[in-house]
């Protein structure tokens, strides 16, 4: 038994260590100077992925600021005005739960179909912005929840008995100690919206050039990855440069957002 | 001080909004699936082909090769995530134990499409596009999934019991496998569920290496289609009752990969209380 489980790690370990090994091997030599801001050229066998990073940033940052209301809405509703509700607010809750086991490619056809057809936005950065949003919400949603849910009930009570009135214990008092917790739901938001691929190709589409505005298309680098390995003839090498870009920005947006939170004001 | 009642109504209005969008999207996809099962290609549904520029949309192929796909994958995952929560719950060193979280932790950070890439190069020159190719990739996607969530379950279980166990004689492994896996079954079946709902719903990374042609999966050498890869394939150029149909198709992926996480979640439940 203990041989079996010692051969099940070690299968894993290689298979990782062949993975992260392969994607810088094959994929760091293909990096130029200024592959991160350079045009794309040839769709993509030459050239760098600027367009690229700019449209990820843009989706990201567009989904991630029209989600966060709503889910930081649905974790007070269900943490604080839904006190004395349990049954109303696990439904909530669950609401959520059935929201995020949605497959991305379900919520990009409904992105596409809506904004794209509907809403006559087409292949745009708006439209992929908002589909995203929809799946970032449960994420956001849940782990919201939970940090404000961690708060102790006393520091309320205390702060309440003070004559301090229900609101401005939750923005002064609770919000602040649960801060860790809503910051690393953020995180794990973020990431997944880097990593996605499925909802963006549907919705804001797979154009490498510089879009000038929130209606034109851009590809987001992990749709960037997908085309290039897979329909863009000669594209593999370069998709493997654009992958490993695509982990180093997934650290990178790690690291700087840890650091931000050490140095709160 | 007085309450601030604004505050309270845009939280409240924000938070309704936002927990309407499960059930809003679940509505959407019914209303254009409705509008599929009332025209005149609904009876084609039951079809054993899906070939929709003949008008004829048999899902059985794209279930069944949905079906195969992630199942199998479970299959090829479970023995390899289990045996590794193994290892670092009762038989690794605290270094060993860092070693295989920080990988699994890797592997889970990896985007599918990575995986996908992956696939391309070291799974298809062996297996082609094919069922089996699309089952490696899904099983390398759902195994930190699968891996660390029973890990937790086994870490779950008390140390009393193990302790006690031993006093009573049982060897090592009889410990690991009458008390520690018996009483941590609920949390690694709930991990199974949930790694499950995963692989029914990832459509790039399979697409890259299944073969896209909508077979019955009859051989893991195979090319299959699954439901979500057809959603990528055709929603482009899909108008009137094909779009509607991938609408349907949408739904199902969705209804599966959603009773497969609420499963998860009644197991992980009592898992918790047991």
């Amino acid at each position: 038994m203990r041989l079996a489980s010692q051969l099940a790690s070690g299968i894993l370990i290689a298979f990782v260590a062949l993975l992260t090994l392969d994607l810088f091997v094959r994929g760091a030599p293909e990096w130029s100077a200024g592959y991160l801001f350079a045009p794309v050229r040839e769709g993509g066998t030459d050239g760098g992925i600027g367009p690229i990073v700019f449209s990820t940033l843009f989706v990201t940052f567009l989904a991630t600021a029209i989600a966060l209301p709503f889910a930081l809405g649905a974790a007070i509703l269900s943490n604080e005005i839904l006190m004395h509700s349990p049954r109303l607010a696990g439904a909530i809750l669950r609401s959520f739960e059935t929201l995020a086991s949605a497959p991305s490619v379900a919520l990009g056809l409904v992105g596409w179909t809506l904004f794209g057809r509907i809403f006559g936005l087409g292949f745009s950065l708006l439209s992929g912005g908002l589909t995203l949003a929809i799946m970032l919400v449960p994420i956001l949603a849940v782990a919201f929840h939970a940090g404000l849910a961690a708060v102790p009930r006393a520091l309320r009570a205390q702060s309440q008995a003070l004559g301090v009135s229900r609101w401005t214990t939750l923005v002064r008092l609770v919000i602040p100690a649960a801060w860790p917790a809503l910051f690393a739901g953020l995180v794990l938001a973020l990431g997944r919206a880097t990593a996605e691929t499925a909802v963006l190709m549907l919705t804001s589409g797979i154009s490498t050039r510089m879009p000038q505005d929130a209606f034109d298309p851009g590809a987001t680098l992990a749709v960037h990855v997908y085309q290039l390995a897979r329909n863009v003839p000669g594209g593999e090498p370069r998709a493997y440069a654009a992958a490993c870009a695509l982990l180093v920005i997934n650290v990178a947006v790690h690291l700087s957002l840890a650091r931000l939170r050490k140095e709160p004001a | 001080m007085r309450e601030f009642a604004p505050g309270w109504a845009a939280a409240a209005l924000l938070g309704v909004a936002a927990a309407l969008l499960a059930p809003g999207l679940l509505l959407f996809l019914l209303f254009e699936g409705f509008a599929f099962l009332t025209g005149p290609s609904a009876a084609t549904l039951l079809a054993r082909e899906w070939h929709p520029i003949e008008g004829v949309f048999g899902l059985l192929p794209l279930v069944a090769g949905t079906l195969a796909t992630s199942l199998l994958a479970l299959l090829l995952a479970f023995p390899i995530s289990l045996g590794t929560a193994l290892h670092a719950r009762f038989f690794a060193g605290k270094r060993v134990r860092d070693l295989l979280e920080a990988v699994l932790g890797v592997l889970g950070g990896m985007p599918s499409v990575v995986l996908g890439l992956f696939g391309t190069f070291w799974i298809l020159p062996h297996l082609g596009p094919s069922l089996g190719s699309g089952v490696v990739v899904l099983a390398l996607m759902i195994t930190p999934t699968l891996a660390l969530l029973s890990l937790g379950a086994l870490r779950q279980v008390p140390e009393e019991l193990l302790i006690d166990g031993a006093r009573l004689g049982l060897r090592r492994e009889q410990v690991i496998l009458r008390l520690a896996l018996v009483r941590a079954r609920p949390g690694i079946l709930a991990a199974a569920a949930l790694a499950l709902s995963r692989a029914l719903g990832e459509a790039l990374a399979v697409e890259m290496v299944c073969g896209n042609v909508p077979n019955l999966p009859t051989g893991l050498t195979v090319p299959v289609r699954t439901l979500t890869t057809t959603l990528v394939q055709e929603f482009e150029y899909a108008r009137e009752t094909h779009a509607q149909g991938l609408h349907l198709v949408a739904l199902t992926v969705v209804l599966l990969a959603t009773l497969a996480c609420g499963l998860g979640q009644k197991l992980a439940r009592r898992g918790g209380t047991a």
